[in-house]
């Protein structure tokens, strides 16, 4: 184990812990391999934007290029 | 799809350590398996003890958040593996801390957080009721968080680790709470630690005194009452008698305090004012009145209606306020007062201000000579004077007749002037020599939205989005700036405009608590009456920390995604509440 894993450098040191299940969210049906996607896509735009050539856009669906043409919202 | 996720699981891996049942896992591998994943959390639902919570850091440190969300789906997808099988993974902890040591932080105080998000009071004027905003799980914050946190903060530059940024509550409800300061002393030895706001309950004699050993130390105290029965009703606390007397114990211990009081519609009026006359006699630094505010959520039924009650408040601070030696702070400060005059709102008892008998109502014309306009140019002219060890010599304006007043410098640390300085606090050039300002108009913003419409040529209809209070003031500046050389703005085409406070309601009118729907509703209206702006401006003062999120947790930037209306953040400081 790294010296700096439990949380700093020393062990005794305070760990300061985060739980998934704060972050879970139900409905099951959507893939996840999709959802990881969309949900990094939501998040991005909530903290910031994508620019094209400086500009700012939205973004408001993907298509993966394994499932040409399947338009995925946001 | 493997090699991404692997690549953002080999990029979070570096700052973070993942964790099942609280034990840390180091996984070896992950296998796709839907029907092994999602394995059940700790606490079975419950948010379990001992965790921070996501939801509190979100203003600070979003992406805290985003890794969270995007460890949960990966956990959907699979299960990672360890040395010896199949591991659950169930959360993560901050490792490397070294590198989590960058989030901003003005005081050794503040480097911790909440102290406590427990009240015992409740309140009967207390405007956090219901369900405003988010509410996370109540903490103390533990010893053993504390000294973690000091031992990463670094006072030379005001840095420390991200900090959760919940309800503050009853901070002497923490039994932590004496060691807990004890130790911020010793990491930062000479600074003033402040951000201590207590109802006073708890401050009996020993408290008082084991306080006093930390000072340099600043109080604010909610009185509200000086009369305990009226007190017992209006807060519901219990140990009224101790928190009245708390303030004679403070000042004969020398702690400077604020003494605030939220002069409730059920407090009479001749109650209110003997209270204010019980602060200025225990000689608070400041005495804080805060207007009464609720909202719809706090208060279903109003306490009250229109600004009856704020306009008899207003006459009796008005009225009361030549007859104190101490400074009168009201909030929503430009409630009595907008304009952007460098005018003197108060002097601190005993500072050289005080001494050389400046008195409110001064309207400070020029600070050693040099001309000043607004109360940021007189403060920035004080403060380097005070810096440079210097006195200083003021023209001002009183009742429309020049005079010249002189403030000396500042004596030695040992020198005792309290509650300005006493013996032992180290002069604060920020104090202005006594002086108090209310918050100016931050002329600034008024630049940044010149630069900001230098760069929207295009935009035909400009839109500023204010408040109830602001906007008169801002329709002033703009009058009397926006020719100027330095601004030109192009006032023929910009229209200001105050959103309503739906999602609060009440009688909330500080600007700051406006929330994304508010403007997103506002702009569905104008332009349903046939305005559509180019362009919006909105002050930053809305948005809770740097990433422009409001107090719900939602972007500004639903505002333009939901309307189709540019949005631009004006840069601004926060009018005090």
């Amino acid at each position: 184990m790294q010296a700096d894993e439990r949380g700093g450098a020393e062990s005794e040191e305070f760990v300061f812990r985060f739980t998934l299940e704060e972050v879970a969210e139900g409905g099951d049906e959507q893939d996840p391999l999709v959802e990881m996607i969309r949900r990094f896509l939501n998040d991005l735009q909530q903290i910031g934007y994508l620019c094209v050539k400086g500009r700012r856009v939205y973004v408001d669906g993907f298509v993966l290029n394994n499932e040409a043409g399947v338009l995925r919202k946001l | 799809m493997a090699r991404l996720l692997r690549g953002q699981l080999e990029l979070m891996l570096r700052v973070i350590a993942l964790e099942s049942r609280g034990a840390i896992v180091r996984p070896q591998g992950f296998r796709w398996d839907r029907s092994a994943a999602g394995q059940p959390a700790p606490g079975g639902g419950k948010f379990p003890r001992g965790y921070q919570h996501l939801g509190s850091y979100q203003f600070l440190e979003p992406r805290l958040r985003m890794m969270g969300r995007m460890l949960e789906c990966v956990r959907r997808m699979g299960v990672f593996l360890g040395a010896e099988g199949p591991v659950a993974v169930d959360g993560f902890r901050l490792r490397n801390l070294r590198y989590w040591a960058r989030y901003h932080c003005e005081t050794v105080v503040g480097c911790l957080g909440c102290l406590s998000g427990y009240c015992n009071a409740r309140c009967e004027f207390c405007f956090r009721y219901g369900s405003m905003f988010q509410r996370f799980p109540h903490r103390l914050l533990s010893r053993a968080e504390a000294e973690t946190r000091l031992k990463y903060y670094d006072p030379a530059v005001k840095k420390g680790l991200p900090y959760p940024v919940d309800d503050t509550g009853e901070i002497f409800l923490n039994r932590e709470l004496l060691d807990i300061l004890r130790a911020a002393r010793a990491r930062d030895p000479e600074a003033l630690i402040d951000d201590l706001t207590t109802h006073g309950n708890f401050l009996d004699e020993a408290t008082v005194a084991r306080l006093a050993e930390l000072k340099p130390v600043f109080v604010v105290i909610s009185l509200n009452s000086a009369n305990p029965e009226l007190r017992a009703r209006l807060m519901r606390s219990g140990r009224d008698e101790v928190g009245i007397r708390a303030f004679s114990l403070l000042r004969r211990n020398g702690i400077p305090f604020i003494g605030s009081v939220v002069p409730w519609p059920s407090i009479p009026l001749e109650d209110v004012e003997a209270s204010l006359r019980f602060l200025d006699r225990e000689q608070a630094y400041l005495i804080r009145v805060c207007l009464p505010s609720f909202t719809r959520h706090s208060h279903p039924v109003a306490p009250f209606q229109g600004w009856e009650h704020w306009e008899k408040l207003g006459a009796l601070i008005e009225r009361v306020r030549p007859e104190l030696a101490t400074p009168l702070l009201v909030q929503p400060s430009w409630y009595l007062r907008r304009e952007i005059r460098a005018h003197v709102d108060g002097v601190i008892r005993n500072s050289p201000a005080f001494q050389a008998g400046l008195r409110f109502g001064d309207v400070i014309l020029a600070v050693e000579g040099k001309p000043v306009l607004t109360r940021q140019d007189a403060a920035a002219e004080l403060v380097r004077l005070h810096r440079a060890g210097r006195s200083a010599r003021l023209r001002i304006a009183r009742d429309g007749r020049p005079q010249t007043f002189r403030l000396d410098r500042d004596g030695p640390a040992e020198e005792d002037r309290y509650p300005y300085k006493p013996a032992g606090y180290r002069p604060d050039p920020r104090m202005l020599y006594g002086i108090h300002f209310i918050d100016p108009f931050p002329l600034e913003s008024v630049l940044a939205m010149a630069r900001i419409l230098r760069e929207h040529p295009e935009a035909g209809r400009i839109l500023v989005l204010t408040t109830v209070l602001g906007e008169g003031l801002f329709r002033k500046v703009l009058g009397l700036l926006g020719q100027s050389a330095e601004f030109k703005l192009p006032l023929e085409r910009i229209r200001l405009s105050v959103p309503p406070h739906r999602h609060l309601g009440g009688n909330i009118v500080v600007g700051d608590l406006h929330v994304v729907s508010d403007y997103v509703e506002h702009l569905r209206d104008l332009e349903r009456m046939g305005y559509r702006p180019d362009l919006v401006l909105i002050p930053s003062s809305f948005t809770m920390g740097e990433w422009g999120l409001d107090a719900l947790g939602c972007s500004y930037l639903e505002i333009e995604r939901q309307t189709g209306c540019r949005v631009e953040l004006v840069p601004t400081r926060p009018v005090k509440m």
